[in-house]
């Protein structure tokens, strides 16, 4: 019987603790689900605080974002691959990219690093609580690990709950950013470029290195303040609108708005351009023809009639090197003193002499680059292979001196005029032509898709020594001048090389007192036809 | 080390992310806030919650 009572007063005792427990149980889920509710609050307010850490930097920070720093760039760690053709074959300039998606991807990683360290040091210091606070006695420590569990770990699962969610937020919008941006990035890009190529494509632009004689389309540019050389100026993932140099200077974007601000340079030979070279139409007046022929006499004359004819008309003619200011200064003298040029020195490469011809109003612009050489250049293929900027010229301009030719000659020396001043060429005209022209085609370049112009020189001489067979002006009178005269196997060579030949006749010696239609200046007219140009004088 | 000058367009971008991520929380923080107080959502759940936890007392 008193058993019996014992077994009762535990079972009443068992049933009340057993109740108090459940009770408890039921307060700690209660305060449990309140907590819950409040961390996962808390960490969306803290996951939403988070990114905004990161990105100002706030200290302390377990890893601050990497920032895609311009030498990165330069080294090729930042952005994936080789720059785009033409520019494959240089590095990335050392310029920042774009935003998206190279800083925005370390940004996130830093932000997404940054989270995880938090959120496990936020779970570990929880467990650390819920440790300390369990009693040793096995059932004293069954109940309060539950009761702890839900009144600390499961909050504290929930903020990190909420942090997670926040993160997934920010994702999303990064995502969504990123791929708005990304779409918008890549249409700005290639629409800026397809704009710019066509601009330039309809201008005939490019740039001419006066130094290689290399033709560029996409020259590179010197910042102006590190001067550091930016080898493909594009829109692209260095900027689209604007460009930041690793130094920190803002320049342009797009070969046309940098060749109004910046140093162009020659991707081939680093050599500085004058401004505003790469976004103008070219004309190439490039000379051969033999030993004294007339060539230098040929293109002093021409620039100086140019000049004359473009302040007449109130265009402009401005040299752009000191070596083109200094000749077209010295042709000038020359002509009014009836001086004739000094002998062109035999060099392996001489400078383009650079002039800017701009229309009245400042609305064209025509590069003229006269190229001169030495005779002795036109002696073998050897020689001439050195003077490259025949290979991409559109239009050539053969020297052909008539006092060559043996009837010619005989008249000059019965001719009552004063001979002291006046120089024969040298060598045979058919050697020096195909000296240039066989290398040219043995290198493999289409002879047929370049014009000649065959400019008879001295025409004035001509006309003086002949009474009966003068030279005119127009091209087939010259051409039947010339096959009169003993020249035809020359003539019909060059017609066989080249499927467009003007003939010309120059007297290139005292400007003023020339007739209009012998001037050379036409030969530079007719050149910049070949460009597409319009005429210069 | 020197923290470099970043360009502007990085600060905006950057001051873009922020914004859109606040706004898309305080959108949903927002929609859960409309929803407990829409039709008694919230006093339903709390209810919910209290007659869950009144049956242990008796």
């Amino acid at each position: 019987m008193p058993y019996l009572i014992l077994l009762f007063i535990a079972g009443v005792i068992l049933y009340f603790v057993g109740k108090l427990v459940l009770f408890i149980l039921t307060i700690a889920f209660g305060l449990s689900v309140v907590f819950a509710g409040i961390a996962v609050l808390a960490g969306l307010i803290s996951g939403t605080a988070a990114p905004v850490r990161v990105f100002l930097n706030k200290k302390p920070l377990a890893e601050p974002p990497v920032i895609a720093e311009p030498k990165y760039v330069h080294d090729g760690q930042v952005i994936p691959g080789n720059p785009p053709p033409p520019c494959e074959s240089f590095p990335w300039d050392k310029a920042w990219p774009n935003y998206f998606p190279y800083q925005h991807g370390n940004d996130v990683a830093s932000v997404s690093y940054n989270m995880r360290k938090h959120d496990s040091a936020v779970l570990t210091w929880g467990a650390g609580i819920v440790a300390g606070l369990t009693p040793n006695q096995i059932i004293l420590r069954i109940f309060m690990f539950v009761v702890l569990f839900m009144v600390i770990t499961i909050p504290m699962w929930s903020y990190v709950l909420g942090r997670k969610t926040s993160y997934l937020l920010f994702r999303i919008v990064s995502w969504f950013e990123g791929l708005l941006l990304s779409v918008g990035q890549n249409i700005l890009t290639s629409s800026a470029r397809r704009k710019e190529e066509k601009a330039l494509k309809q201008n005939h632009a490019g740039m001419h290195c006066i130094y290689c004689y290399r033709e560029s389309t996409i020259p590179s540019f010197k910042c102006s303040n590190c001067s550091f050389v930016h080898r493909d100026i594009r829109p692209g993932k260095l900027g689209l609108r604007k460009r930041y140099c690793g130094c920190g200077a803002q320049l342009p974007v797009g070969v046309v708005e940098a060749n109004k601000h910046l140093v162009p340079i020659c991707p081939f030979c680093d050599k500085e351009q004058s401004t505003g070279s790469g976004s103008r139409k070219v004309v190439r007046v490039p000379v051969f023809g033999s030993v004294s022929s007339g060539k230098t006499q040929f293109l002093s004359s021409a620039i100086v009639k140019v000049h004359e004819r473009a302040s007449a008309s109130g265009a402009k003619l401005e040299a752009k090197t000191t070596n083109a200011l200094n000749f077209m200064n010295n042709a000038a003298q020359e002509i009014r003193a009836d001086l004739r040029p000094q002998k062109t020195p035999k060099r392996e490469r001489l400078e383009s002499l650079q002039y800017v011809w701009s229309s009245a109003t400042d609305v064209d612009e025509v590069e003229i680059q006269l190229i001169d050489s030495a005779g002795e250049n036109f002696t073998n293929n050897e020689e001439s292979r050195t003077l490259s900027y025949f290979d991409n010229a559109n239009a050539l301009i053969f020297i052909f001196d008539p006092l060559q030719l043996r009837e010619m000659q005989d008249k000059l020396a019965l001719s009552p005029i004063d001979k002291s001043e006046i120089q024969i060429a040298q060598g045979s005209a058919d050697s020096a032509y195909g000296a240039l022209v066989d290398r040219l085609r043995n290198d493999g370049i289409d002879l047929q898709r370049k014009s000649l112009a065959f400019v008879v020189s001295k025409a004035d001489i001509v006309n003086q020594i002949t009474f009966d067979d003068y030279i005119l002006t127009g091209s087939n009178e010259v051409r039947d001048w010339l096959m009169r005269q003993g020249a035809d196997t020359l003539i019909r060579r060059i017609e066989f090389d080249f499927s467009n030949v003007h003939f010309f006749a120059t007297c290139s010696y005292r400007s003023d007192s020339q007739q209009p239609g012998f001037h050379p200046a036409n030969v530079v007219n007719w050149v910049a036809s070949q460009h597409a140009a319009d005429q210069l004088a | 080390m020197n923290t470099p000058q970043l360009p502007p367009a990085y600060t905006a971008m950057r001051q873009l992310a922020i914004f859109l991520h606040l706004l898309l929380t305080v959108l949903i923080v927002g929609a859960v806030v409309v929803w407990f107080f829409t039709d008694n959502n919230g006093m339903n759940f709390i209810n919910s919650y209290l007659q869950f936890a009144m049956q242990f007392r008796n």
